[in-house]
């Protein structure tokens, strides 16, 4: 397999004008609130990217080649317990039904009974099968269709009053990894933290996750800064990306740093009550944020007025030289409200 | 005054497609949404089936999954109370009308067990009748069911479809003998559901033989139960009244009012409302101390009323 070049090597990721426009840009105000700002996810929000509960854009093939290469080097990066045979399929009903649903021109799956044909024109895949039948796929039907989607997925099961990570797939992931948190519960994979109002933001996280039902379904968005447009910084390649975020800051910041944000979404699963937990992550450039003039004297203000606390956790790599970057695009002028382009 | 004869925004109407009278106070209905196919629910799923033209509502578990069993297959005991929901239950014929909630659980079998001890009392077997039909070949499990000696025929039906060596029916609690049936392999989950003085029982005796929390798992007290309380819309001027099984957030959805909500169990926040008058009782874990001491909010999917009104800012 050649290395692909996108979110590796030559690293030639990029934004179109469009592609950059239905970014899920995360800022709705001046200043950055932590609060547990969980959303409706109802296929309807401030830009397109989240109008689809699995959003695909002109990134598509490129990271389905990514993830591809990843797994290939790394198979463990897609493991799940035997338990969670059932909540394959929950998955692969609802990431294909809504597919097909969100994207009808690119994807579409026809279902009698238990005989479906699924087809995906962007992947040239027509594929016949069971539900239900493990054997009726080329390989495991989570695998299968998460190899088809864009983001990460993992699995989360409820034993009691306690979710514990059983299983998915990880080929995206900044600062974790799954060989590392599997089988841990949802207070160990949210490791040690300090503060008594973030302890009790995972509480209350927990308490949520464990009474959700099929028919709420939620997200919200996080944000990091990284350096340079890789997708996988995950544990296992650590070597390879933690020195881009230490010494001297990286020639041209404007290409080189780039606002990574990760729509995560909580499903519960139909048949089987486990919890799907889907992480879809976007990049911009920072020259491109730059060529959004709300974007980028938002962005410049909420760096700089960071919350000291906030700004450790978020361990913003080379915070002064970024916000000195982005000060000239920002004249003091009052912003329209919301995260919108405009 | 509003009657509750509109669907809240989830609910969905049902047909009653089947009856099937176990004894003279039990009865089988399989109901058949309206409009489509019924949906996929996992086991220890709960409906909250509405009779139409009355405000009432009472949660009925799901004995296997809508989507294998071509319906959603409840039991129903007909209570002592002449005017309840179980009462109107049994006085349907097919082809009657109803409208339910989607499928709600919050009592699924702990995932990945290899082993389950289920007790039930009553009518509390029906969650499990859900859990045996789902339990994959390779997990061992036992039922313990509890009944009345005149109900024992009818326990005995609905649990026919299964291997009759997983199943113990025993005449009154008395016969139950606590020792023999918690001495289990350590790994052995138990759940339990029935009256609550049952699954008390439950508790303490698990407790008594060691089992850690962890692995005893009782259906919950819901969210909805305590007096009932009347409600003033300010806004629109409209009135309901709370009944004593249903959460403010059901009696505003079954008024016609949307309210928002996303986890409908106190922990989200997203169903604040205003209060205007009357003092709330507050079962969250949301607001701060000063929001619950001042009044002037509630969070309708948990909370009620101290008194016997409330004037909301809706
Ligand atoms: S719906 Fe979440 S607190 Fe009421």
């Amino acid at each position: 397999m050649t290395e692909p070049q996108t979110f590796r090597n030559a690293l030639t990721f990029c934004n179109a004008r469009e592609t950059l426009l239905r970014f899920p840009f995360p800022f709705a105000a001046d200043r950055y609130e932590t609060a547990a700002n969980l959303e409706q996810n109802d296929r309807t929000g401030p830009c397109a990217a989240l109008r689809a509960l699995f959003d695909v854009d002109a990134h598509y093939r490129a990271e389905i080649e990514e993830k591809a290469f990843v797994l290939a080097r790394d198979p463990q990066r897609c493991t799940l317990l035997p338990h969670l045979d059932l909540a394959q399929w929950d998955v692969v009903e609802l990431v294909m039904s809504s597919l097909a649903r969100d994207f009808p021109q690119l994807f579409r799956l026809d279902r009698d009974g238990r005989r479906w044909r699924w087809r995906n024109a962007a992947l040239g895949i027509d594929q016949s099968f069971r539900f239900g039948d493990p054997d009726s796929l080329p390989c495991p039907p989570f695998e299968y269709i998460a190899r088809q989607t864009q983001g990460d997925m993992v699995l989360l099961a409820q034993r009691g009053d306690m979710l514990y990570l059983d299983g998915g797939m990880l080929t995206a992931a900044q600062g974790w990894s799954l060989p590392f948190d599997l089988g841990m519960s949802w207070r160990e994979i949210h490791g040690e933290v300090t503060g008594e109002r973030e302890q009790a933001a995972i509480e209350r996280g927990l308490a949520f996750a464990l009474r959700m039902q099929p028919e709420t379904q939620v997200r919200r968005p996080n944000w990091v800064i990284c350096v340079t447009p890789r997708l996988d910084n995950g544990l296992e390649t650590a070597a390879e990306w933690a020195g881009l975020y230490e010494g001297a800051p990286p020639a041209d910041l404007g290409r080189n740093l780039l606002l990574r944000v990760e729509v995560q979404q909580l499903y519960r699963l139909r048949r089987s009550h486990v919890i799907l937990f889907a992480i879809r992550v976007y990049m911009a450039r920072l020259s491109e944020i730059a060529t959004v003039p709300k974007w980028a004297a938002r962005l410049h203000r909420v760096l700089r007025d960071l919350d000291p606390a906030v700004a450790r956790a978020k361990a913003v790599p080379f915070r002064d030289d970024l916000v000195a970057y982005l000060a000239p695009f920002d004249d003091g002028a009052p912003l329209a409200p919301g995260r919108a382009p405009f | 005054m509003l009657t509750g004869n509109r669907l809240g925004a989830a609910e969905r109407e049902v047909r009653v497609a089947e009856i099937e009278d176990l004894s003279p106070r039990l009865r089988r209905l399989r109901l058949l949404p309206c409009d489509r196919a019924p949906m996929a629910a996992s086991p220890g799923s709960h409906l909250l089936v509405r009779v139409p033209g009355t405000g009432r509502a009472a949660a009925y578990s799901l004995i296997g999954d809508p989507e294998t069993m071509a319906g959603y297959e409840i039991v129903v005991r007909r209570s002592e109370r002449p005017d309840g929901v179980s009462h109107r239950l049994h006085g349907l014929a097919v082809g009657a009308r109803l409208s339910v909630s989607p499928p709600r659980n919050f009592f699924a079998p702990a995932a990945g067990a290899r082993r389950h001890l289920l007790l039930s009392a009553g009518i509390g077997l029906t969650p499990f009748l859900a859990y045996a039909r789902a339990f994959p070949p390779q997990v061992d499990w036992h039922l313990v069911q509890i009944v009345r000696p005149e109900e024992r025929a009818a326990f005995a039906r609905l649990t026919a479809p299964f291997d009759p060596a997983r199943i113990t029916l025993l005449d009154g609690r008395a016969a139950l003998c606590w020792p023999d049936w918690l001495d289990q392999p350590l790994d052995t989950h138990l759940s339990a559901c029935g009256p609550a003085a049952f699954l008390e029982t439950v508790c303490g005796e698990a407790a008594k033989a060691g089992w850690v929390p962890a692995r005893v798992h009782v259906e919950r007290f819901t969210a909805a139960e305590g007096q009932a309380f009347e409600v003033r819309l300010a806004r629109s001027g409209g009135r309901l009244s709370v009944c004593a099984g249903q959460s403010l957030l059901e009696a505003l959805e079954s008024a016609g009012v949307s309210v928002a909500y996303l986890c409908r169990g106190g922990v989200c926040g997203a169903c604040r409302v205003g209060v205007l008058a009357g003092r709330p009782e507050h079962r969250d874990r949301v607001l701060d101390a000063e929001e619950r001491a001042g009044g002037k909010v509630m969070l309708a999917c948990v909370s009620r009323a101290r008194d016997d009104a409330l004037t909301l800012d809706l």
